[in-house]
C-alpha cells in the first residue's frame, strides 16, 4: 500500500515539509488499515511493529515514528526502528530472500547519491557520496531548467527515449576517489539552454537524453570504481569472483540506468536492481530491512526517537 | 481509563483517567535530552495501575504550538485510538492553557508563537496568530490572561503585563488537562483519523506559499 505525495507536492517543483507533515497525519492510519484489509490481516496475526527512524523529513518522522510505536505499546507487539536508507538496498531481498552480503549498494534518490558497503557482519559503511546534490535532485534541477514537471526523474526520463544520448557531450563529474558530483553537469545544461534562444521538441529531448545519459554515466563509473580498484581511483577489494551489486531508490526506475546497469556490470557482477516499484519509496522495504535487523539486533528494547540524520544504521 | 496528552507548549503532561478521576499524571519541562513521550505514557499508565488493553478514550491537545511537539502527541494519540478501536479526541490548546488559571478559567490565552508572534486566544473564539505588535489592541482592557512563557506579556507590551495572572495563579498543566479531558470526553464529537490535524503551525512564509498557489 503506497500513499504518494507527488500530485500535492507538484505545483511547488518540489516536496514542501509542511505539506508533507500534515498529509502525513492524516493519511498514515487510513493507510495502514488499508493494507491490513489488502492483505486479509487482522490485528491480532501481527507479530511486530517496523518504522522508519531516519533519515528525512522531521515532521514525516515523527509522525510515523510516534504512531508506529504508539500501535506497538497499544498492541503490546515488539517494534523496530530501521534506516530508510539501508531499506532501500535491502529492498532487493524482496525479490532474492537469499541474497547475503557483502553487497556493493549504490542509493540514488532525491536526498542522497550513496555507495556503500555491507559488510558479511552486517553493518553497513559508505564509501562514497555527493558532494553537492543527490542525483534525484540533479534530475528535478535539470527537469526544471527544460521546462519540464516535477518530478523531474520520470519526466526526464520519458523525453529522453525521444531524444539522442550523445548530441551534447556533457562533463562527468570530477569528484575525487568514489564520490559524486552533479553540479557541474547541472551548470552545462543551463548553459546549454541559455545560449539557445529556441528550443525546438528534438532538442529538448536531445538535451534531456545527454543530460541522462552524464548522470547515469557518472553513477556507474563509480559502482565500477568501487568493484574494480584502481590506483587511481581508489575502491575496495574482497567482493569475491562474483560481486553482489544492488541498485536502489527513486533514481534506479530511471530506464536508462537499469540499461545502462546491465549492460555494464550484467557480466561481470551479480545485479539486482528490484522492481521499479520497491525502488520508490515503500513500506515492502521496510519490512525487510526489519527482518535483517530483528536477525542481528532483535527488537529495540525501549521507546525511540526520530532521528532525521540517521545513516545506513 | 482513559488518557489524556499536550505536549504542544513548553510545560508539558501526561493524564490518566479512570471516569472523571486521576489516576496518575506526569508533568515536565520540554527539553530535547527527554526520554520520548511514549516512555513516560507507559510510565504513568503502569503508575495507575492500567494497561494498554484498559483504554477506553484518548484525547490530545491539537495547538496551536510547537510543530515537534504537536506531532508527538497527535500521532501517538491516533496511534493508540487506532490500535485499540477507541474514541479519538482533540482539544484546543489555548483552551486547556486558560485552564491552568486558580479559580475561574483565564478569559485570554497567550503562547509564544516565536518571530515576535504570538498564538493568542480569548474566551468564545478560535485561536489566532498575531504580531506582538497587534497585542495591545487585539487584548481587552479587564481581561485575565495567562501566558506561555509565564512574564510573557511584560516584554510584548510592558504597559499590558499587570493583565497577566502572576505563576503563583497557576496550576500545573495536567491539572488544567484533567479538567479540559472530562469537558471534551463529555461534550465533544470524536474525530475519525484522517481528521487529525494539527493547528496553525506552519511557519507565515509556508502559510503565504500556501496561499498565493494556484
Ligand atoms: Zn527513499
Amino acid at each position: 500500500m503506497i500513499r504518494s505525495q507527488d500530485a500535492l507536492h507538484a505545483p511547488y517543483g518540489g516536496v514542501v515539509p509542511e505539506l508533507a507533515a500534515r498529509a502525513h497525519l492524516q493519511s498514515l492510519v487510513p493507510v495502514i488499515e488499508r493494507a491490513l484489509e489488502n492483505a486479509g490481516t487482522r490485528w491480532e496475526q501481527v507479530d511486530g511493529v517496523a518504522v522508519t527512524r531516519g533519515p528525512g523529513l522531521i515532521g514525516c518522522l515523527l509522525v510515523g515514528v510516534n504512531l508506529g510505536q504508539a500501535i506497538a505499546w497499544a498492541r503490546k507487539l515488539p517494534v523496530i526502528g530501521v534506516s530508510h536508507l539501508a531499506a532501500h538496498v535491502f529492498a532487493a531481498l524482496l525479490e532474492e530472500p537469499d541474497l547475503h552480503p557483502p553487497v556493493l549498494g549504490l542509493v540514488v534518490s532525491g536526498g542522497h547519491s550513496d555507495l556503500i558497503r555491507w559488510h558479511t557482519d552486517g553493518s553497513i559503511s559508505v564509501i562514497g557520496r555527493t558532494l553537492d546534490d543527490a542525483a534525484g535532485e540533479a534530475f528535478d534541477k535539470g527537469a526544471r531548467i527544460l521546462g519540464l514537471p516535477f518530478p523531474g526523474g520520470p519526466a526526464i526520463d520519458a523525453l529522453a527515449a525521444k531524444g539522442d544520448p550523445r548530441a551534447i557531450r556533457f562533463p562527468r563529474p570530477r569528484a575525487p576517489g568514489l564520490d559524486f558530483s552533479f553540479s557541474g553537469v547541472k551548470t552545462a545544461l543551463l548553459y546549454e539552454v541559455r545560449k539557445r534562444t529556441s528550443i525546438s521538441e528534438q532538442e529538448r529531448a536531445d538535451l534531456a537524453a545527454s543530460y541522462q545519459e552524464a548522470i547515469v554515466d557518472a553513477l556507474l563509473q563509480r559502482v565500477e570504481g568501487a568493484l574494480f580498484p584502481s590506483p587511481a581511483r581508489g575502491g575496495g577489494s574482497g567482493w569475491g569472483p562474483e560481486p553482489t551489486v544492488v541498485i536502489g531508490g527513486g533514481v534506479a526506475r530511471n530506464r536508462r540506468l537499469r540499461e545502462a546497469a546491465r549492460s555494464r556490470l550484467g557480466n561481470t557482477a551479480h545485479l539486482v536492481i528490484p522492481a521499479p516499484e520497491l525502488c520508490t519509496d515503500n513500506a515492502a522495504m521496510i519490512g525487510a530491512a526489519a527482518l535483517i535487523e530483528w536477525d542481528r539486533r532483535g527488537p529495540d528494547p525501549a521507546p525511540f526517537d526520530a532521528d532525521p540524520a540517521l545513516g545506513f544504521a | 481509563m482513559r488518557l489524556a496528552i499536550d505536549t504542544s507548549g513548553v510545560d508539558q503532561a501526561l493524564v490518566v483517567l479512570d471516569g472523571r478521576r486521576q489516576l496518575a499524571a506526569d508533568d515536565w519541562v520540554r527539553d530535547r535530552a527527554d526520554p520520548p513521550v511514549l516512555a513516560r505514557l507507559d510510565a504513568v499508565v503502569k503508575r495507575a495501575g492500567g494497561k494498554p488493553d484498559d483504554l477506553e478514550a484518548v484525547v490530545a491537545a491539537r495547538g496551536p504550538g510547537s510543530f515537534t511537539g504537536l506531532r508527538i502527541g497527535l500521532s501517538l494519540a491516533a496511534g493508540l485510538a487506532y490500535a485499540r478501536h477507541i474514541p479519538l479526541y482533540v482539544a484546543d490548546s489555548l483552551a486547556i492553557l486558560a485552564r491552568r488559571a486558580s479559580g475561574d478559567p483565564a478569559s485570554v490565552a497567550l503562547r509564544d508563537a516565536g518571530r515576535r508572534e504570538v498564538y493568542a486566544w480569548r474566551e468564545g473564539e478560535p485561536a489566532r496568530r498575531l504580531p506582538v505588535d497587534e497585542l495591545a489592541g487585539w487584548l481587552p482592557a479587564t481581561a485575565r490572561v495567562i501566558v506561555e512563557p509565564a512574564g510573557g506579556l511584560a516584554s510584548w507590551v510592558p504597559g499590558l503585563a499587570h493583565l497577566e495572572l502572576p505563576a503563583s495563579e497557576r496550576r500545573p498543566l495536567s491539572t488544567a488537562l484533567l479538567e479540559s479531558a472530562i469537558w471534551t470526553f463529555d461534550s465533544q464529537k470524536p474525530l475519525r483519523y484522517d481528521e487529525v490535524q494539527a493547528l496553525y503551525v506552519q511557519p507565515a512564509a509556508a502559510e503565504e506559499r500556501r496561499r498565493m498557489s494556484p
